[in-house]
């Protein structure tokens, strides 16, 4: 639709989980192939001609009067390598664009998920939110409520949206199965609320709910560390 | 409708050096599609990074500069979802024989109805000069602070042993015969191999046009150059397999890969090998979808408005508890 390529993040816990789900609702399957042509009437066609939405009809091989070449340098409106540095400035701007319009047309319950926000809110991707939902279900028994927002669209980041989410967010725990936090780096860039706590593993093993209920605990007594690895499963 | 050389050119400005090899090339692509009376939008080419990758531009059909060494899994994936459509790949002796070497190996088993051309300079000239796979041992071109420390690789034996049922080796500044080898190539049922030498008046100062014609090379006696490069077909070389036979296939693989060994003092050039008893890659697919050729991947609807056409309901119906 916006004619780019699309990364699926995964990952291994979601790779190496079977699980029993309800039958899938086929008619809720779309497919929208954007502007793909099917016929090319008059000669001189322009692959990548202007186009108020930066994304110009698609043609395909073997279509008369359709023919386009394609490059990964720089290329011109047919298609042809170009350095010139006006076509340069114009493919960007419209390859730019195809982001903005993107982060505008994606449904917002694609771009994240509000689980309720509270006053320390935790952030995470993937396969946490199970463990998570379920510590944010033994916290609330003892009285502590805390909000979740699982960000989904990592880039183009939705960050008018999520800064909406967390507008009367104190504590922002972030919550990731890898080292560094790396949507803990995408909020600190694109937020002015930075992340106050971190909750990592990377043993190569699923969270559980028990190890990140005990590593909140300790957040919310005021007893943590920014930075908290977890270790639980052999 | 008759063709001319003009409908397959374009305007896209041309940077090779003067006096590159490259030239003869592209005219003998263009020429070819115009005696075979392609329709413009019925052909593409694949080119892979290098000097020898901005082809696809030069040529006005369906062109795709795509990635380095890559450029057959690109060409073979087009060729495979629509048939119907002639299919050229070209790139360097860079690009195909080194980082592109897995994918070589690979298309010669698959024998896909394509024709691939590699530019053949044996320097990676588009980045100073650097030894190619193709440069022999012990050779310093102009770049190379020291002789080249690795063997060269043998595009003719290596095509003829991974699979290739067409290969045949061109000379860039002859392009007659060139226009010649390419429409033979691609009329060829099957994976076309086309070894181009194609001299890099900037980078490889020991196979130049003059090395190739011999002006170092005198005869005693009539006191003129004697041609490196000779034409198999003068020879009565016969490249072509004829009968469905272990014996033959492997009499004329053998005398190819000898021939292949060639070079120094005659190198030769035209068809060293042809086999059409091999089955193509889209009959082995049409042995198991019969309906492929009449109804392949490029024209085969996915959705019928935005809906899906592919009913699925019974593989869930399998999988219900």
């Amino acid at each position: 639709m916006f004619q780019m390529p699309v990364i699926h993040m995964m990952d291994k816990f979601i790779a190496s989980t079977v699980a029993t789900v309800k039958r899938f609702d086929l008619k809720k399957i779309t497919i929208e192939r954007g502007k793909l042509l099917q016929t090319v009437s008059t000669p001189n066609y322009r692959r990548f001609e202007p186009s108020s939405d930066g994304i110009s009809p698609r043609s395909k091989l073997g279509l008369e009067n359709g023919i386009f070449w394609n490059t990964g340098d720089e290329s011109d409106e047919f298609g042809h390598i170009s350095e010139d540095p006006v076509n340069r400035v114009y493919k960007m701007d419209k390859r730019a664009q195809k982001l903005e319009v993107a982060l505008q047309t994606i449904p917002k319950e694609d771009q994240a998920v509000n689980y309720g926000t509270s006053e320390v809110c935790i952030v995470s991707w993937g396969s946490t939110k199970g463990p998570i939902l379920d510590a944010i279900e033994i916290l609330k028994k003892e009285g502590h409520k805390i909000g979740f927002v699982q960000i989904k669209l990592l880039t183009p980041f939705p960050t008018d949206y999520i800064k909406s989410l967390l507008k009367n967010v104190s504590t922002i725990i972030d919550i990731e199965a890898n080292h560094s936090g790396q949507l803990g780096s995408l909020v600190n860039e694109h937020l002015d609320h930075k992340v106050d706590y971190y909750i990592l593993k990377y043993s190569g093993r699923a969270m559980t709910s028990t190890e990140l209920y005990e590593s909140i605990k300790k957040i919310l007594e005021k007893k943590a560390e920014k930075k908290q690895v977890l270790t639980y499963g052999v | 409708m008759v063709s001319n050389l003009s409908d397959y050119t374009t305007e896209v400005h041309n940077d090779w050096c003067p006096g590159c090899g490259d030239f003869g090339i592209v005219n003998a692509i263009q020429m070819a599609l115009a005696e075979l009376n392609m329709p413009r939008h019925k052909a593409a080419i694949f080119s892979g990074i290098g000097c020898s990758g901005k082809t696809s531009h030069f040529v006005n059909v369906y062109g795709i500069h795509t990635l380095h060494g890559r450029v057959l899994t690109f060409a073979q994936g087009a060729k495979l979802a629509n048939p119907e459509m002639t299919i050229i790949a070209a790139g360097g002796d860079g690009d195909g024989l080194g980082i592109g070497a897995g994918h070589f190996v690979a298309a010669g088993r698959r024998n896909v109805d394509m024709t691939y051309i590699i530019f053949n300079n044996a320097v990676y000239g588009l980045t100073k000069g650097q030894a190619s796979p193709t440069l022999k041992l012990g050779l310093k071109t102009k770049s190379l602070p020291e002789p080249n420390v690795n063997q060269a690789v043998n595009p003719i034996a290596l095509a003829v042993a991974s699979g290739f049922t067409f290969v045949a080796r061109g000379y860039a500044y002859d392009v007659r015969q060139l226009k010649d080898l390419i429409i033979a190539a691609v009329k060829h049922k099957g994976l076309a191999f086309l070894d181009v030498l194609q001299p890099c008046p900037t980078y490889n100062d020991i196979n130049t046009r003059d090395w190739f014609a011999g002006m170092d090379h005198i005869d005693e006696i009539t006191k003129k150059p004697r041609p490196r490069i000779y034409k198999l077909e003068d020879t009565g070389f016969d490249p072509v397999v004829h009968i469905d036979s272990p014996d033959e296939e492997n009499e004329k693989i053998a005398q190819a890969l000898i021939k292949s060994n060639e070079w120094d003092s005659k190198i030769p050039t035209g068809i060293f090998y042809k086999n059409e008893i091999v089955a193509p890659y889209h009959e082995r697919i049409a042995d198991r979808i019969p309906n492929y050729l009449e109804n392949p991947p490029a024209y085969q609807e996915i959705s019928s408005g935005s809906r899906p056409i592919t009913d699925i309901s019974k593989i869930l119906d399998s999988l219900e508890v």
